[in-house]
């Protein structure tokens, strides 16, 4: 088949053309009638019970045949508009701004520009130069995130499977959200066996961003004292995972890590310094000279849950530790957790209900300082998701999530998170259930690969219940995700 | 500033103007049996090069590349989205004529809704005895390989073949084996009987020596890479066909006829054909070939699968004028159960649409709590060459094809019922013959195929015989005897028991009651009486008779609309209605129209 020119078809712009005129006609009588004389009624378009009317002579030129008369099919004249028909012009004309808006404005230049690109086989030179290898294993996606409050930013996602052998991933994350914002993560993994059950990976990632939150530290920081900081990020690791029966999972890693903070902004919130100023609350641990770690991390999970599309049901009980060297000064801290889950897949088709509860811990060893990013938090990606990332910082949190998850697309679950928790002293001193708050969230997301997860998500995070529990944190967010 | 009350007497006026009609009688004249789309037209001519002639002209319309990623874009987003606010929904199709069906025209011919077809007229699809193909007794290197199959998702090749003419040959894919082409020859057969423009597709059994492969070939393929098409890419495309013996199984799809111009759209017309007069979305044989779709599960129903052909006069100049454009369906190789790579894809087809708004927004707020039926499907042991294809949770209102389709998404009662009304009038002796053409080498699979296929119009006939009245085939057998064919009845689609028939007969000066004969077969004939109308004209009012009859089963009646000519003269049908409305208010509206 040769290329042909774009589609001589024909859209019927009569309904527009017909709302169009029939708007026009109402203000008219609106704006200028002296008498209640009826607006003037527009030429009917093709509507269902109308036979649609003869057409206009159109040019023809020597030799073409004019278009045909439209037969009489069933040899009745065309019924009259009925009262159905008549009242569907009220919609018609109120709802012709939006009509405009989607046929007009999106629609037909969309369509030129796409299925031209099509004609012209640009989707396919484009997909040959994203997208190489002889298997087009490789591929670059554009990305983008959103979120209230923070400084949006798009991206580019580039993945290359079974690069220089089979088993050999390479992947690369860059990001930039305007001045001071970038961000860039690359990873290279090697699968160690054919069942891809054991995976070593070395990653390298940078982070510079001006719009971080900070609220103080402990459990019963406000909203209201929210203040932002810069922070530039430079991270190498090296990470082992090898899954085992069911959902098992055995994670280590070792991380060199080198943060800076400088004084940051965003939308006219105060920053850091202008509360420490204040008195709102004292200057964060290792803000002003910044720290590098190098820090190991080993978790290990029991999950007796299956893949998908086996039933969701199951428990899990994991535990995590690591221990991190200060570079800078003397000592260092370890972290330590655990958490168990319970979950009920309620028809054994993914609809899973959860019940969850974590518990965090950092302490210092030899006498250093925890840099404040370092110690135990909650909201943003943590647990508490309804609440600003970086709300809660401390030596110790508690968290028990309700949750339920279910499909709603091929690839999107929907979910919703119902959240107790909060941060405390060392070894959850000061825990009190009062002192607890709330976290919801209700969102969409993705399933499959964490490296590049879609994610929509409401959500709001409440005071503690002992000062009034009231809501004052809003959290909504829109985009993919980086699970590297 | 006019008051607000303007505004509702306005309305108010409007209102009652509309509310003042009546419903138009049918006129005097034999009802539409030709469309006159399939008179030769001169289209527009336009410089068109090819290889040969650098020069060349074509008088006939321009071929249209159908945009794969934009009409899956457009349908599943931006044109549904455009259609809501344009408050424009679907009324009666166009395109149908007096008696309730469609005309035959350029995209449809009434074949089995017209007549019974033989077994061989079944088997025959859209062939031609001069293009079947026989590979095990051509003579070595008789078929010339003179093209690679240049894109979709199986392999295969063109051939030439001599003494006949051109055939694309495709293989099965190594995870459904037979199962494609089995599709492919059945589907097209069906579409065939139906009355749709076809291909004509076979099986055929080779031995590949009677292959010649041509030299230099160069093939492009699905991401638009030229490659050479040579004795490894054939080897290829060899090791994907089934095989019985040493023979290999392919599909044959003979060479449209006339000058290709790529698909039909769905939706619009094409603007540079004089005969394309209708919107596509309003055409009746489109809409209602959604349900035929359903029936046999083509959920790959969208333009690319169609084909327009310019049919000139001229058979030696293909692309000049005068000629007409015939609409063409193509490539069927996704029924009975084609499956993606992605099994909650393919759990998916049928019940769904790829991107479904309506069940993604009802599912997020319903919190997953209703159960769908893509979860509960399943595939048969033994029978995995048909995925997913089954009778369970078919739902023949419900059913969907991959993406919107806007002729599909228009379909009425009406349309359904009027592609309903065709599919029943085969029964499973038929359905056995059609599956013949799939040359299953499995005994089972082609007599699973065929019940599944028996269950499924089953549901069909259940679904849309239970509103429209399914009494269709209105005849004389003599002056005075009505006779129609009850197909619900025919098909035994409930207890003969259960029919209960009443009948009607209303003039201007009153109506009065029949008394239906039903005889086997599900026939039944009314003798109709005449009224006194010695020197009245014959398209008078007062010789305009409404029969109304009700099978006791369906919800609504049927009326048949008549001129009375007189004793010993009989009656002139002229039309005939399915009304959506309850025998006692069809009688009711009828006697008021028939009185004034």
């Amino acid at each position: 088949m040769r290329p042909g020119k774009r589609a001589p078809r024909s859209r019927s712009l009569r309904p527009l053309a017909a709302a169009g005129a029939l708007a026009l006609g109402l203000w008219g009588s609106l704006a200028f009638a002296a008498d209640p004389a009826p607006a003037p009624a527009a030429e009917p378009a093709a509507t269902a019970a109308a036979k649609p009317a003869p057409t206009a002579a159109p040019q023809v030129r020597p030799g073409e045949s004019p278009p045909r008369a439209l037969p009489d099919y069933d040899g009745r004249p065309a019924p009259s508009p009925d009262a159905g028909d008549v009242l569907l012009w009220v919609p018609r004309v109120l709802l012709f701004p939006l009509y405009f808006l989607t046929e007009v404005v999106l629609r037909e230049p969309l369509g030129f520009l796409i299925a031209g690109a099509e004609r012209n086989g640009l989707p396919a030179a484009l997909y040959d130069f994203f997208t190489f290898g002889e298997q087009h294993q490789a591929g670059i996606v554009p990305t983008g995130f959103v979120s209230f409050d923070f400084q949006p930013s798009v991206g580019l996602y580039a993945f290359w499977n079974d690069a220089f052998f089979k088993g050999h991933e390479l992947r690369l994350r860059a990001g930039f959200g305007g001045r001071q914002w970038l961000a860039a993560a690359f990873s290279e993994r090697f699968y160690l066996d054919a069942a891809r059950s054991h995976r070593l990976a070395l990653e390298a990632a940078l982070l510079q961003r001006p719009d971080y939150t900070y609220f103080g530290l402990g459990p019963d920081t406000r909203q209201s004292d929210l203040s932002r900081y810069g922070q530039n990020l430079l991270e190498a690791r090296v990470l082992y995972d090898q899954t085992g029966w069911r959902s098992n999972f055995l994670h280590a890693k070792v991380v060199l890590r080198s943060v800076d903070f400088r004084t940051g902004g965003y939308d006219g919130d105060p920053k850091l310094e202008e509360q420490v100023t204040r008195g709102t609350f004292p200057p964060p641990p290792r803000y002003t000279s910044g720290y590098d770690v190098l820090s190991t991390e080993l978790l290990a999970a029991l999950d007796t849950r299956e893949a998908p599309p086996a039933s969701g049901s199951g428990l899990r009980v994991g535990a995590g530790a690591g221990y991190s060297v200060d570079l800078q000064e003397h000592g260092g801290f370890v972290r330590y957790g655990a958490g168990a889950g319970a979950f009920w897949d309620l028809n054994q088709r993914q609809r899973v209900l959860a019940l969850t509860a974590t518990a965090r811990f950092v302490d210092p060893t030899g006498g250093g300082v925890i840099p404040f990013t370092e110690l135990v938090s909650l909201g943003g990606t943590e647990p508490m998701r309804g609440l600003y990332p970086g709300r809660l910082y401390d030596r110790s949190s508690a968290v028990v999530d309700l949750s339920y998850r279910w499909p709603i697309w091929i690839w999107l679950d929907g979910s919703i998170h119902n959240e107790f928790g909060n941060v405390f002293g060392p070894h959850l001193d000061g825990f009190r259930v009062e002192r607890l708050r709330w976290s919801g969230s209700i969102g969409i997301e993705s399933k499959g690969t964490p490296d590049s997860q879609f994610q929509l998500l409401f959500g709001l995070g409440s005071e503690t219940f002992e000062s009034g529990g009231k809501i004052d944190s809003l959290r909504i967010v829109a985009g993919a995700t980086s699970g590297f | 500033m006019a008051s607000e009350s303007s505004i509702g007497v306005a309305t108010l006026g409007l209102l009652l103007a509309a509310c003042a009609h009546s419903e138009p009688r049918f006129a005097l004249r034999e009802p539409m049996q030709r469309d006159t789309d399939l008179d030769p037209v001169y289209a527009p001519c336009s410089e068109r090069p090819t290889k040969k002639d650098p020069k060349h002209v074509a008088c006939s319309p321009e071929p249209y590349v159908s945009p794969l990623v934009w009409d899956g874009l457009d349908n599943s987003l931006f044109r549904p989205l455009a259609d809501v606010f344009a408050v424009d929904p679907a009324g009666p199709a166009v395109n149908v004529n007096a008696l309730d069906e469609v005309a035959d025209s350029a995209w449809f011919t009434n074949r089995l809704g017209k007549h019974k077809p033989s077994r061989e007229d079944l088997l025959a699809g859209a062939c031609h005895p001069e293009d079947i193909l026989d590979g095990e007794k051509a003579a070595p290197g008789s078929w010339h390989i003179d093209q690679g199959k240049p894109n979709g998702a199986s392999a295969g090749f063109r051939i030439r073949v001599n003494g006949k003419q051109k055939f694309m040959m495709k293989t099965d894919i190594p995870q459904q084996p037979e199962r494609p082409t089995a599709a492919s020859a059945i589907g097209a057969a069906i579409y065939h009987a139906v009355g749709f423009y076809t291909s004509c597709e076979q099986i055929v059994y080779l031995d590949p020596k009677v292959l010649f492969l041509e030299p230099g070939l160069i093939v492009t393929d699905n991401s638009g890479v030229p490659k050479p098409f040579d004795q490894a890419a054939l080897k290829k495309v060899f090791e994907q066909a089934s095989q019985r013996g040493p023979l290999l199984r392919m599909q044959a799809s003979a060479w449209l006829p006339g000058s290709l111009l790529g698909p039909f759209r769905y939706e619009g017309k094409r603007d540079d054909d004089p005969n394309d007069v209708i919107r596509h979305q309003d055409r009746r044989e489109l809409r209602g070939a959604r349900v035929l779709a359903a029936w046999i599960h083509h959920f790959d129903a969208r333009e690319q699968n169609t084909m327009d052909s310019w049919i000139a006069s001229d058979p030696e100049q293909p692309d000049s004028s005068p000629g007409y454009v015939r609409h063409y369906y193509l490539d069927t190789s996704d029924c009975f159960g084609s499956e993606w790579d992605w099994d909650e894809i393919s759990r998916r087809l049928g019940h769904s649409y790829l991107l479904d708004w309506g069940y993604l927004a009802g599912d997020f707020v319903t919190l997953g709590l209703i159960e769908r039926p893509w979860e509960r499907a399943q595939r048969k042991p033994g029978y995995e060459l048909f995925g997913y294809f089954s009778d369970r949770d078919f739902d023949p209102a419900g059913w969907k094809n991959e993406y919107p389709n806007a002729a599909f998404s228009r379909a009425t009662e009406h349309d359904n019922a009027w592609m309903t009304r065709i599919l029943s009038r085969l029964d499973r002796p038929d359905i056995d013959v059609l599956v013949e053409l799939g040359e299953f080498t499995k005994p089972e699979h082609a007599a699973y195929l065929g019940e599944v296929l028996e269950k499924r119009l089953e549901r069909i006939t259940a679904r849309y015989f239970a509103l429209l009245s399914p009494l269709a085939d209105p005849r004389f057998e003599s002056p005075d005897d009505l006779c129609l064919t009850d197909l619900a009845r025919r098909r035994g689609q409930w207890q003969a028991a259960a029919f209960r028939y009443q009948a009607q007969v209303g003039r201007a000066e009153g109506a009065s009651a029949l008394a239906p004969s039903v005889r086997d077969g599900g026939e039944l004939c009314v003798r109709l009486p005449h009224a006194r109308l010695d020197s009245v004209p014959a398209d008078d009012r007062r010789r305009y008779t409404v029969v109304l009859i009700d099978n006791g089963q369906a919800r609504y009646p049927l009326a048949v609309h008549l001129y009375d000519r007189g004793a010993g003269n009989g009656f002139s049908l002229v039309g005939l209605e399915r009304p959506e409305a309850p025998f006692a208010e069809v009688s009711a509206r009828v006697r008021s129209e028939l009185a004034h």
